[in-house]
């Protein structure tokens, strides 16, 4: 036997501690070696149309938390006008927003159906798609398969560059006479069809994001399916990887019908056809001189065929990266590995065929209207057992109270009141009262907000040491992670006694006409109060993570004991070209923490060989630095 | 530390001339799939190719159904000029997969003449819908004019870009054949094997197309 | 999902001699020209289908034979393409299986909105007034 945490390194036994600076030394050496030749790539093919997909999910990542940013602000002028309508805006918020849109500094109803269709547009498609999938789908999932990259970098690099201009485009369309879309971020026909300009924009704006997400799709699938490391069965995946294989295939199948109603939308708007334009239409007194026979419910169908899936494309990365956090923080396996799959994939499967729930309102028979919401409540089950699975998860855990992990627990109870308050919208008898009211706000903000960028949050910080070697404050951490928590539930939670009372949603004061709103209108002042203290919260958020990018405190490869591949075969960052120095071998499930009979450590990773007490090197070694980080 | 060689090191961190990295099973096919990463990569793209022309296809069949009076496609559209067109698609896909085939026979020339083949008839389709198309609006029928128009211009239309797309693709390979084949046979051979795939998926979206527009 | 094989493939170095993964085919040169011999025939079959598909619509079936006709025509033809082109009948487990979700979309697709129609108009029959390519009227009085 070795001495205690010796390591054989050639034919010298040396402490663990010393093997793993070397092995960092001579790592650091060779890079410096490499990089001496890899100036030779010009700035703009290495940062610019870069085909690294670590570089290009940091590009994903900045580029969607600003979208994110953006939406959130339109949101907040919003919210300004719902809470005291037709008040003024501060001066010099009026001055930003021009005349325009708000004369006198007062919003206009035009204006606030901008922003309406362009904070869910923004949000959906240009901030949380792109940062789940995006940002921590391309930096995370060739790791964690130990892959030297993406299957197609060059594919990769043009799946960004067609999201970027895609997204401006979007935003540009608020300079335009007639301003932005304005008919929803659902663009239901005929409005959309007469709508002003920007709607156009939306469309082409929407042709290259589809496309963008196709190719990306694609190359997730082709990465997790082919270039697993060997000893990476499927059923050793991180569920992280999991969720993004079955979020790629539903953008793969269910976004090219929205594309080919794009397409349809954008022939009525501007070569006159009439696919969703019915006949004898009327506006503003003259008859519409289209032909006609078409069928505003066709888009309806085919909007809702990608959007149903959408919704589960924008939870379910979420769900993966709060199980990678809570098997971390819990220090013992998740439970149900299986059932979390299982489930996912079904999840995956059936939110193809519930889209018409969207629909219980248009005149819907009776057949289709019980097939639609019998699969609409077969598939609250999936989403039930990977809660459940997730909150038994952390019985009997050791649990570590770090920011990630606290944004994972409180992602369970927010997603959980998100997915029950569904449950009534998918029954079509209660859907009567509560479709297009602001139940239906508050149950998909719920699932949205406290539920995804909560996970999105908690993917930040855990993965923010891997990405810069340094770790985000903690104590500023928590800080933003209580603040959000509460202003978040104050914002969302009083929409669902809204919508119980009946008040519509997209009403540009908030209610404050109808007389069924006036007992439950104070809550519009609670709402907004509590969304500029949410923006408030994300200050420590924002000074945080810039700061901590350039100051903050160094920390080893493998800051939290994690043992998924991105963290135990990878060195600190920068990570070079290519990912791996050693190519990692699998030859354990995902989550091997606490493992009884294994004493050096209470993780085991899953690329550490089984005979890793005896002196070999890629185990000796990889051992020995998870030794040495404990000690560190 | 003084044992340079105690360190078992791989991976492409280092080394000479900046390199691409390499990518596993891009030309050979991984063992337990037994696929290569292009011929997986194509199907995918064609299966949300199929759910695109399915909305359409859907499209269709609601207008059609729900229509009042739909008139039929052999009375307006003009049947021997796509008959042809569909010969012309079903060669093309023939002389694609000839290509493919020399290839793999180790027989450049008679492979670069079928590529040729292929984009010359890709050619004669377009033109063919040219006049198709242009016969169409000088009798002033648009997809404007009625539904059966729209989703007639929708549908070839879009087919007809596919066409296109396709068309570039093949000029690129065969502007590039004798280089890609000098350096790169294998994966030379699989992209004209994965751009042949596609091929054939427009092709087949015609066979559809054909009889649903013009015949019925 | 199959477990990962336990016989090591190298990462791709140009190796050649695993042609039997490449393709699923044999790669001998008179393999080949036997699948080259397999390919014309199919065409020949694929241009009679295209003749019998033409004849079949100058024959005055009513419309539903004709569109259940042309289809199965059509069908049969891009089966051939699909199976022989396409090679998806030697294809692998992994795209038949990718295949089979995508066909069961499609049906989705193809099915809902014709369906959603179809129902409206069975439990409320004459009720897309506005479909009919008339002046638009009052809508009608309909109780649901």
């Amino acid at each position: 036997m070795p001495p205690k945490r010796q390591v054989r390194v050639g034919n010298q036994w040396m402490h663990a501690r010393d093997a793993q600076r070397a092995l960092e030394e001579a790592i650091r050496v060779s890079q410096e070696e490499g990089r001496e030749h890899e100036h030779r790539q010009s700035f703009l093919r290495q940062y610019v149309f870069s085909t690294d997909h670590k570089w290009i999910g940091i590009q994903y990542a900045v580029t969607a938390l600003s979208f994110l940013l953006l939406g959130f602000s339109m949101m907040l002028l919003m919210r300004y006008q719902l809470a005291w309508p037709g008040q003024a805006f501060p001066s010099w918020i009026a001055k930003f927003l021009g005349q325009a849109n708000a004369p006198g500094g007062i919003m206009l109803p035009e204006f606030y159906n901008q922003l309406g269709a362009m904070h869910g547009t923004v949000m959906v498609f240009l901030a949380i798609v792109p940062l789940a999938v995006g940002a921590f789908g391309n930096y995370v999932v060739p790791l964690q398969v130990g892959a030297p990259d993406m299957a197609f970098p060059k594919l990769n690099m043009m799946s960004y560059w067609l999201y970027l201009p895609g997204g401006l485009l979007m935003l540009f369309s608020f300079l335009l006479p007639g301003g932005a879309p304005n008919s929803g971020w659902t663009s239901y026909p005929p409005l959309s069809i007469i709508a002003t300009q920007g709607q156009t924009i939306w469309i082409i704006g929407m042709i290259f994001l589809i496309t963008s997400s196709l190719l990306g799709s694609i190359n997730f699938i082709v990465t997790i399916v082919q270039l697993r490391a060997k000893g990476l069965s499927f059923m050793r995946l991180p569920f992280f990887v999991w969720a993004q294989l079955v979020t790629s295939f539903l953008l793969l199948l269910a976004f090219p019908p929205l594309e080919a109603a794009a397409i349809l939308q954008l022939m009525d708007r501007v070569a006159g056809t009439s696919f969703f334009m019915p006949s004898g239409l009327v506006i503003s007194g003259t008859p519409l001189a289209n032909a006609g026979g078409g069928n505003p419910l066709l888009w309806q169908h085919l909007f809702w065929f990608l959007a149903h899936p959408e919704v589960y494309v924008l939870i379910l990365p979420g769900m993966g990266i709060i199980s990678e956090v809570i098997a971390n923080n819990t220090r013992k396996p998740l439970w149900g590995y299986r059932s979390l799959v299982g489930a996912g994939v079904f999840l995956g499967f059936m939110s193809f065929v519930v889209w018409a729930h969207h629909m219980f309102m248009t005149g819907m028979g009776t057949v289709i209207s019980a097939f639609f919401q019998t699969t609409t409540m077969i598939i609250s089950i999936p989403s039930v057992i990977i809660l459940t699975a997730l909150l038994i998860s952390l019985w009997g855990g050791s649990i570590r109270f770090t920011v990630p992990m606290l944004f994972a627990l409180a992602f369970l109870p927010m997603f959980g009141i998100g997915g029950l308050t569904g449950l009534p919208l998918g029954l079509a008898a209660a859907d009567i009262h509560l479709h297009d009211t602001y139940y239906v706000i508050g149950h998909f903000h719920y699932v949205v907000a406290p539920g995804t960028i909560f996970a999105m949050f908690a993917g930040i910080y855990y993965w923010f040491p891997k990405a810069t070697g340094r770790n985000m404050n903690e104590f500023w951490g928590k800080v933003h992670f209580w603040a959000s928590l509460v202003f978040i539930n104050g914002v969302f939670a009083p929409m669902f006694v809204q919508g119980l009372a009946g008040v519509s949603r997209r009403l540009y004061d908030g209610g404050a006409q109808y007389a069924h709103a006036k007992p439950i209108i104070h809550t519009n002042v609670l709402m907004s109060v509590s969304a500029f203290l949410l923006l408030a919260a994300q200050v420590p958020f924002i000074i945080n993570f810039f700061y901590s990018i350039f100051k903050g405190k160094r920390v080893g490869a493998n800051h939290w004991d994690a043992t998924t591949l991105e963290w135990s075969a990878t060195t600190a960052p920068p990570l070079g070209h290519g990912n791996f120095e050693v190519i990692p071998q699998v030859y354990r499930g995902p989550y091997e923490y606490s493992v009884p009979g294994y004493d050096a450590a209470d993780f085991l990773p899953q690329n550490v060989p089984d005979d890793e007490t005896s002196p070999t090197h890629g185990g000796g070694m990889l051992a020995a630095t998870a030794v040495a980080q404990k000690e560190s | 530390m003084d044992d340079g060689h105690a360190l078992t090191v791989h991976g492409d961190a280092h080394g000479g001339a900046h390199h691409e990295i390499e990518i596993p099973y891009t030309v050979h096919a991984r063992p337990d799939t037994g696929v290569y990463n292009g011929k997986l990569g194509i199907w995918l793209f064609l299966a949300s190719e199929v759910m695109l022309f399915g909305a359409l296809f859907s499209t269709l069949v609601l207008l059609r159904t729900s229509a009042p009076s739909w008139p039929h496609g052999k009375e307006i559209l003009n049947v021997p000029l796509a008959t042809v067109n569909t010969f012309v698609l079903i060669g093309s896909s023939v002389t694609v997969i000839l290509a493919w085939a020399y290839l793999r026979l180790g027989e450049l020339k008679k492979a670069k003449f079928f590529l040729l083949m292929t984009l010359l008839c890709g050619f004669g389709f377009l033109g063919i819908k040219a006049v198709e198309y242009g016969t169409k609006f000088s009798h002033h029928q648009f997809p404007s004019t009625n539904n059966f128009f729209a989703t007639y211009y929708v549908m070839t239309g879009l087919h007809g870009l596919h066409v296109i797309g396709g068309m570039v693709v093949f000029a690129y390979l065969l502007l590039t054949a004798d280089k890609w084949y000098a350096a790169k046979r294998d994966q030379f051979t699989n992209r004209v094997e994965v751009t042949g795939l596609y091929w054939h998926f427009v092709d087949l979206v015609w066979i559809f197309l054909f009889p649903i527009l013009y015949l019925l | 999902m199959t477990e990962h094989v336990a016989h090591e493939h190298p990462a791709d170095h140009g190796h050649v001699d695993d042609d039997h993964a490449h393709h699923g085919h044999d790669d001998s040169p008179e393999a080949i020209r036997k699948e080259i011999r397999r390919y014309l025939i199919v065409l020949g079959a694929l241009a009679v289908l295209t003749l019998v598909t033409v004849a079949i619509s100058s024959l005055k079936l009513p419309t539903w034979q004709a569109i259940a006709l042309g289809l199965a025509v059509a069908t049969i033809k891009g089966s051939l393409v699909a199976a022989f082109f396409m090679h998806l009948i030697s294809e692998r487990k992994l795209i038949y299986a990718v295949l089979v979700f995508t066909v069961f979309f499609f049906g989705m697709l193809l099915w809902g909105p014709w369906h959603h129609h179809y129902d409206a108009e069975r439990e409320w029959p004459g009720h897309d007034v506005t479909n009919k390519q008339e002046a638009a009227r009052p809508p009608a009085e309909t109780s649901h």
